[in-house]
């Protein structure tokens, strides 16, 4: 897959509702390449329902969303989605292997495993390649879903509270790999949460929308105002700041 | 030691039985297990036994061979598109409605006491029973599984084969297992009514010639039989496709 | 596509059948094996002013009614003894498996010896038929009461009667459920079985009887009436788990 050649990644007034009732009001945002975009919101504001958005699993009622020039209009392997519910997104009868190769099958055999070796590497997988998925713990199957994205060699990943049904333990172990493996390949990653301190520990954007209907923008902290030692005031301040934005009763 | 509590259990049934036979001492109307199992070991030794499970066999595997995959594909094509769903919706549930033994006349009245009349209503019910079950696992197959194909660029006929086809799988397996216990049933049902060969065929003939031992030993064999044919395709699902397997858990 | 065009669709492919089957039944012009719609319901008319149908429906439904409950009754009271007794389950739990595969018609002939041709003859192969599904089912349910409920039990100080009454029976509940659905399915296998071969009254011996006589309309009316019987007890019963037993009873 020939990686596409786009600088920025735009979501331009986004505005989506089901049927009457209105989810999404004007989304309005523009990102650059290799950012690390957190999404915080309260449960059920439209966070998932954006993301379906640049998926290409729904489109938009109004606005756009591109990548560059050129306008999201499907779904396709330059976006790959990471799933929350992990137990349906990978497919059980295939191994830990097999899952990785999926979305690859076409790809010359050397170069196929190759890429396999190399992700299931990046994600600590290397010892467990034969096994499936119902011999994994949820943690694992996280990452083997990471590694399938990866072996697409996307453009971008999106993720949906990837770690919200792990361990305190194991979501900390998760995050700093995320982390070390966006570094490591620059991909633009978008990032569904409910957790700020998760938010703050890895993203170069974070952007909070208000309680639905009709979720708005409600804070946007670009990459500089994110401090990164939480040892600080500036650190405690900005996650009260972000506390409050999420506090519900705050809208009213 | 589970052998040993199955042979207990097996034991006791024939002691109740044998006391029974005693009490109401008439062999011809109530054989003791002794008198079952000569008839039994008769029926072996002759080889009519062979003959009659043979043939009744030979019709369930026939009528599996042309049933499941019909069952699956209409199974498949009609949970894939709602069209042809609502289509075909109200037939199938017209005829769930309908036990397939109610229909042994009518194929009977169409086809004739022929070989074709028994492989049609065999291959109705086994279709019918298969379709069913594909069409709920192609309809549970879920939205996740689809749009994670979509992500890795499998989408369309290709997410049919790639996704659709084996997340099914289990239900497919649960179908053909359903549709042999009915088949069993059904192949017994349309032997009795119209038929020259077959377990069903021995069990009226022994019923004309009230030879209650040879009846009794029939039902047990046949019970028998099916819970063979259950093990067996059990035991195949579990060699052959050990991936759809259910047994593998987490460890 | 909606609700109410796919009900569309399915009203005007029944319409469409019933036309095809007028066509069909014209030109072949055997109405002693092809019987034209109109026949049918001229046969279902004569059938119903003569009372014959009705009465033939109620003797079945009689038959079903009373093998089913007889039935219904031994199987929870056999399932659970079989499920709590570990010695009686290793043992006897092999007679089920072997009883389960044994055809409900090819019991008729041996059951008519015994019993005569009258009524309890139905009754029993009804009976047998629904105890051994509904068997089956129970014993799971009560093998795997969760032992937290029992030990819940233990520690409130609950005595063995109480024990069974107030934790095992309701534990049981959902899955003798499943088993009593299902066997309202196979008591209609069991009574078509019991009234095709050797029954001198019941919608069995209109199909059967209908056979000889070359009477097709009226086997068609008779098969058409035992479905219809068949799917109101199963809507009834499945309308009765939902009504009283829905919320308290979740299996899971
Ligand atoms: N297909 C749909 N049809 C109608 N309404 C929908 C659909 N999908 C989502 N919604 C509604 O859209 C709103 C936003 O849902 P969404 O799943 O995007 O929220 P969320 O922010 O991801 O919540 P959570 O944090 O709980 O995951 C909810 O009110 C939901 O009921
Ligand atoms: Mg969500």
């Amino acid at each position: 897959m020939l990686a596409k050649l786009w600088t920025n990644f735009g979501i331009s007034n986004v505005s989506k509702s089901f049927g009457n009732y209105p989810i999404l009001d004007r989304i309005d945002l523009e990102f650059n390449r290799g950012s690390f975009i957190c999404v915080l919101g309260p449960s059920g504001s439209g966070k998932s329902t954006l993301l379906d958005l640049i998926a290409g699993f729904e489109r938009p009622t109004s606005g756009a969303i591109r990548l560059g020039l050129e306008e999201i209009r499907s779904a396709g392997p330059d976006r790959v989605v990471v799933f929350q519910d992990v137990s349906n997104a990978l497919f059980p009868w295939l191994t830990v292997r097999e899952n990785v190769e999926f979305g690859i099958s076409r790809l010359p055999r050397a170069e196929r495993q190759q890429r396999v070796a190399r992700v299931l590497e990046m994600v600590n997988l290397a010892n467990h390649t034969n096994k499936f998925p119902s011999e994994l713990s949820g943690g694992m199957k996280q990452r083997v879903q990471i590694a399938r994205g990866l072996a697409m060699e996307p453009d971008m990943l999106l993720m949906d509270e990837p770690f919200g049904a792990l361990d305190a333990i194991t979501r900390k172990k998760l995050q700093t790999d995320l982390k070390s493996l966006w570094e490591e390949t620059g991909k633009t990653i978008f990032f569904v949460t409910h957790d700020i301190e998760e938010a703050l520990l890895l993203a170069t954007e974070i952007v909070v929308l208000s309680t639905g209907p009709g979720a708005r923008v409600k804070e946007w902290i670009r990459r500089d105002q994110i401090p990164q030692d939480p040892a600080t005031v500036e650190y405690v301040a900005m996650k009260t700041r972000l506390e409050r934005a999420l506090d519900i009763d705050e809208d009213h | 030691m589970r052998v040993l509590y199955a042979g207990l259990g097996v034991a006791i049934v024939i002691a109740v039985w044998q006391l029974m036979a005693n009490a109401i001492a008439f062999d011809m109307l109530f054989p003791p297990p002794r008198v079952v199992g000569a008839s039994a070991y008769d029926m072996i030794v002759s080889g009519s036994m062979t003959d009659d499970v043979g043939a009744s066999l030979w019709r369930l595997l026939l009528a599996l061979l042309i049933g499941v995959p019909a069952g699956i594909l209409i199974g498949v094509a009609i949970g894939w598109w709602p069209i042809a769903n609502a289509i075909v919706q109200p037939f199938i549930r017209m005829f769930n409605a309908i036990p397939a033994i109610a229909l042994v006349p009518f194929s009977l009245l169409w086809l004739g006491v022929t070989e074709q009349s028994r492989i049609a209503l065999l291959v109705y019910t086994i279709t019918l029973t298969v379709l069913i079950s594909t069409r709920a696992g192609v309809r549970n197959v879920s939205r996740i599984k689809l749009r994670a194909g979509e992500c890795l660029g499998v989408r369309g006929p290709q997410a049919l084969f790639k996704i659709v086809l084996p997340s099914c799988i289990p239900a497919i397996i649960i179908g053909i297992r359903t549709a042999i216990g009915l088949g069993v049933m059904v192949v017994v049902a349309a032997e009795m009514l119209g038929a020259e060969s077959g377990v069903g065929y021995r069990l009226m003939q022994a019923r004309s010639q009230f030879d209650t031992a040879a009846l009794m030993a029939s039902i047990i064999g046949l019970g028998l039989l099916a819970l063979l044919l259950d093990r067996a395709f059990e035991f195949a699902v579990e060699t052959l496709l050990p991936r759809y397997s259910t047994k593998r858990r987490i460890k | 596509m909606s609700g109410f065009r796919m009900t569309t669709l399915s009203t005007l492919s029944l319409c469409s059948f019933v036309i095809m089957w007028a066509i069909a039944a014209g030109s072949i012009g055997r109405p002693d094996l092809v019987p034209s719609p109109l026949q049918v319901v001229e046969a279902l008319k004569g059938m119903l002013s003569s009372g014959e149908i009705v009465k033939a429906t109620i003797t079945s439904l009689g038959r079903v009614v009373v093998g089913y409950l007889l039935g219904g009754v031994a199987g929870v009271v056999t399932g659970i003894i079989l499920g709590r007794i570990t010695i009686i389950r290793e043992s006897f739990s092999i007679i089920f498996d072997v009883a389960k595969g044994i055809p409900p018609i090819a019991l008729v002939p041996v059951v008519i010896m015994w019993f005569g041709i009258g009524e309890m003859s139905k009754w029993l192969v009804i009976a047998y038929v629904v105890w051994v599904v509904v068997t089956i089912s129970t014993l799971v349910g009560a093998k795997e009461v969760p032992l937290i409920r029992l030990r819940t039990a233990e520690i409130i100080g609950l005595g063995p009667l109480e024990r069974l009454y107030r934790v095992v029976l309701p534990s049981v509940v959902p899955y003798a459920l499943i088993g009593l659905r299902n066997a309202v399915g196979f008591a209609f296998v069991a009574l078509v079985s019991a009234e095709l071969i050797g029954a001198n009254s019941g919608l069995g011996q209109i199909i059967m009887d209908s056979r000889f006589a070359l009477q097709t309309d009226r086997m068609v009316v008779g098969i058409f009436v035992l479905g219809g019987v068949g799917a109101i007890c199963q809507i009834l019963f499945e309308l009765m788990e939902r009504l009283i037993l829905a919320r308290r009873f979740q299996t899971g």
